[in-house]
């Protein structure tokens, strides 16, 4: 495969896979946790904490990307504090293009386990700790395994958000290569350059063939997975 | 075809057909670095002859692309020769005129408050520290393909490539460096100049980049139409001394001198 591709392509194909799979699961635990909160807990400012996590689907994302510019960019309050305490540069560094990535992806992967864990009767949970179980362990060992597909199509969803994000990764860490510039960005650097355009076709077809494969394994994945709904466990459990 | 469709094109044309058919109006495509004196030079020829520009600044190398492919626009202004004979090169007359319009030159510039002068020269790298060093996109932006240039020739592209921040246009270099997200930047002099954030640490030396040269070019559109009377009339007004001044007063040099 990087027969066919220069040293500069391959690169962004790379950097493309790790900054979105980074992202993806670097958020995956927190974006669960956000869902569980979200379906199962009610309290104070839930509305407006629900809202601020969508933000980043609903905002342009040039926005998002200037806001994390001016928070995570070393003259920013959060970006100051990173480099002072930890020695970690995010802006211009493909951290940040997974950060951007990540932020990005928050709102799809929430989503989709809120919608998985919504449809989990909490009596399953209930009648697991009926019989001895601990709350992290009835989660793990009932409600887990019934929202898989909805943990599945959070990461592809993710997945997808992230390695097409553009907007906020030129905005917040510019234009790179080898280091922040993504199958989107090296299109966009080849699609503004005069006679360049049979590089950015070949790197677009590369685009369609990542997703293309990303939505195949996640079809093949969901097909392995056991068909299993709240109403389903319970009639077994009958 | 259902006549809510039929509808909503119709509504679309009502928009579209106006514009077209005054000519009142004219699309220019300019180089990003020339935002400040063509916004003035502009609003100088709306007020004299009533003909509104519409301007889309950006990198030479995207607008050249975007003409090529059929953006309605009339004037076409590169920071580079290179761009403007690509387009010149496209199949279908795209150029009715052709001109020369400044000069410019190219500036290391730091934050003005910045405790240390920078330099051109082998120093730099060691003097950014872990900061990068923002320039145009050298694939397209020619800002970006001077300060590479000028980069190879003092030697220290290959120690600075990695350490560089590449941005769409020349003005995004500007903005890190107005921000302090990076300690120094190559841009053009009168970019310097229209920023009050900046300083200029060193004017690059003419011979270490080819010269770098404004052109303007009169588009045909591509698809034959005659070019607008208002067009041609900005097109003059450009290449007017009295345009000149401006361009001189923001930063330029002459087309003539390097």
């Amino acid at each position: 495969m990087t027969g066919l591709l220069t040293p500069w392509e391959a690169a962004a194909l790379w950097l493309s896979l790790k900054v979105a799979l980074t992202a993806v699961f670097a958020v995956l635990p927190l974006a669960l946790g956000c869902a569980w909160l979200f379906a199962r807990r009610d309290f104070p400012g839930k509305p407006l904490l629900a809202g601020l996590v969508q933000m980043p689907l609903v905002l342009p994302p040039v926005v998002f990307g200037y806001a994390l510019l001016l928070l995570f960019g070393r003259q920013g309050p959060l970006g100051g504090l990173l480099y002072d305490l930890f020695g970690v540069t995010l802006i211009f560094n493909w951290k940040g293009a997974a950060l951007a990535a990540a932020a990005m992806a928050f709102p799809l992967m929430v989503r989709s386990m809120q919608l998985a864990l919504e449809a989990v009767d909490p009596d399953l949970e209930n009648a697991a700790r009926t019989l001895g179980a601990t709350p992290p362990a009835a989660f793990v060992t009932v409600t887990l395994p019934l929202i898989a597909p909805g943990v599945l199509t959070a990461l592809i969803l993710g997945f997808a958000r992230a390695l097409g994000e553009f907007g906020a990764t030129i905005t917040f860490v510019s234009n790179i290569p080898g280091e922040t510039q993504t199958l989107p960005l090296a299109i966009y650097s080849l699609a503004q350059t005069p006679g360049m355009e049979g590089g950015a076709l070949l790197l677009v077809i590369l685009s369609v063939a990542v997703a293309l494969a990303a939505t195949l394994l996640s079809e093949a994945l969901a097909r392995r997975l056991p068909v299993r709904s709240g109403a389903d466990r319970r009639r077994a459990l009958r | 075809m259902p006549r809510r469709v039929l509808a909503g094109l119709l509504l679309c044309l009502a928009f579209v057909a106006p514009a077209q058919a005054a000519g009142d109006r004219i699309l220019l495509l300019a180089a990003a670095s020339l935002q400040q004196p063509l916004n003035r030079i502009a609003d100088g020829f709306t007020a004299a002859t009533g003909v509104a520009v519409i301007r889309s600044y950006g990198s030479s190398g995207g607008l050249a692309r975007q003409a090529a492919s059929g953006a309605p626009a009339h004037l076409y202004i590169s920071a580079s020769e290179q761009w403007a004979d690509w387009l010149a090169s496209r199949p279908g007359d795209f150029v009715a005129a052709r001109a020369v319009l400044a000069g410019n030159r190219l500036a290391l510039i730091q934050p003005r408050d910045a405790p240390e002068a920078l330099a051109l020269g082998p120093g730099l790298p060691a003097a950014l520290a872990d900061g990068r060093l923002a320039i145009g996109d050298p694939l397209h932006v020619p800002a970006g393909i001077y300060a590479r240039a000028a980069l190879r020739k003092l030697g220290l592209w290959e120690s600075l490539r990695g350490r560089l921040a590449l941005m769409p246009d020349v003005r995004g270099a500007l903005a890190m460096v107005e921000r302090g997200e990076t300690p120094a930047a190559i841009v053009y002099r009168s970019d310097a100049l229209a920023s009050r954030k900046v300083r200029v640490a060193e004017v690059a030396p003419a011979e270490l980049h080819p010269p770098i040269r404004y052109v303007v070019m009169l588009l045909a559109a591509g698809d034959g139409s005659a070019v607008p009377a208002g067009a041609r009339t900005f097109y003059d007004w450009l290449l007017s001394p009295a345009a000149g001044e401006i361009l001189l007063s923001a930063g330029f040099t002459r087309p003539d001198t390097p």
